[in-house]
């Protein structure tokens, strides 16, 4: 019987261990993620005046001022202190619009400008976000420049705290 | 267990343990795909550039979880950046072994995968060619 070089059974070894592990993460991957993982939460911005921001949101964007649009589905009986709480500094650096599918206020609004009802999906899809796994409404977010341009949007479901913060605030910082 | 056999494990642990908490730095940022990610591209760049040495000189780096830990870590600079100074991506950055346009490539993390399969294959054909070559990725030599 002919052995198996020890160099073999390394090989795979690491072949079966990787593969395997990728196929886990790929099953696990949460259905409000972006089908195409490359494309959520890049950590740069997208080109000067390239993307208008879409006239969908009344009296946003609003001239030299930035904005970041929040998308969820509903914030129907979340508790949304702590989360908004942690965004509240975000209005600093940039006017904030909540868009909710649902339409439904959110019982503290503190930090937010306006809240706006998106039951057609028409501003999501004017923002150009991705759909999800689920094929359902995108959670996310999109920062428009003070020139109205958009800079950077994502799918990111938990946009509202889960240590996002820090990010979404490097990005509007970095944001002319 | 030897003195020999405990250097191995103490030193394949500290690897895995490295690896284990650069998993866990990337907790706020969907990990299992970002981790994989450089990992796959750290760890490729690392097994050919040591596989160019070993066909070289004849012998064969030592340290080599080291080396592909030190690929890894730096292909994730940009992100150590994000997360220590807040400083967002640019384009420069794919000096760091593509850091950005990595994400792209069509497959994604399959071609990766693939890639750094490839090399692995690479770096230990080299390694078994060479007189005395008995320690894989495993050599603290």
């Amino acid at each position: 019987m002919v052995g198996i070089h020890p160099f073999v059974t390394i090989w795979l070894s690491t072949a079966l261990l990787f593969g395997g592990l990728l196929a886990w993460a790929e099953v696990s991957r949460n259905q409000l993620d972006d089908p195409d993982p490359a494309f959520q939460r890049t950590g740069f911005l997208l080109p000067e005046e390239k993307l208008r921001a879409p006239d969908v949101l009344p009296g946003y964007p609003r001239a030299g001022h930035r904005l970041a649009v929040l998308f969820v589905r509903s914030v129907d009986g979340q508790m949304l202190f702590h989360d908004l709480a942690l965004q509240s500094d975000f209005d600093s650096l940039a006017d904030i619009v909540l868009v909710t599918h649902d339409g439904i206020r959110p019982n503290i609004v503190q930090g937010l400008d306006a809240i706006v009802a998106d039951r057609d999906e028409a501003i999501v899809n004017a923002f150009g976000l991705h759909r999800p796994m689920d094929g359902g409404y995108p959670v996310g977010y999109a920062l428009v420049d003070r020139d109205g341009y958009i800079r950077h949007r994502t799918l990111d479901p938990h946009c509202f705290g889960m240590g996002h913060n820090y990010e979404i605030k490097a990005l509007l910082r970095a944001i002319p | 267990m030897t003195r020999a056999s405990l250097k191995l494990c103490g030193y394949c642990a500290l690897f895995v343990l490295a690896e284990v908490l650069l998993y866990a730095s990337y907790r706020h940022h969907d990990a299992r795909f970002h981790w994989f990610l450089h990992f796959l591209v750290g760890a490729s760049a690392a097994l050919l550039l040591m596989a160019l040495i070993a066909w070289r000189r004849r012998a064969a780096a030592p340290f080599p979880l080291l080396w592909i830990l030190a690929g890894h870590l730096f292909a994730m600079t940009p992100d150590f950046l994000f997360l220590f100074f807040s400083i967002i991506h640019r384009g420069w950055m794919d000096v760091f072994l593509l850091h950005i346009q990595a994400h792209f490539i069509p497959g994604r993390n399959l071609t990766w995968y693939l890639i750094f399969l490839l090399s692995l294959g690479a770096y230990l054909k080299v390694v078994a060619s060479l007189p005395h070559s008995h320690g894989g990725l495993t050599s603290t030599r």
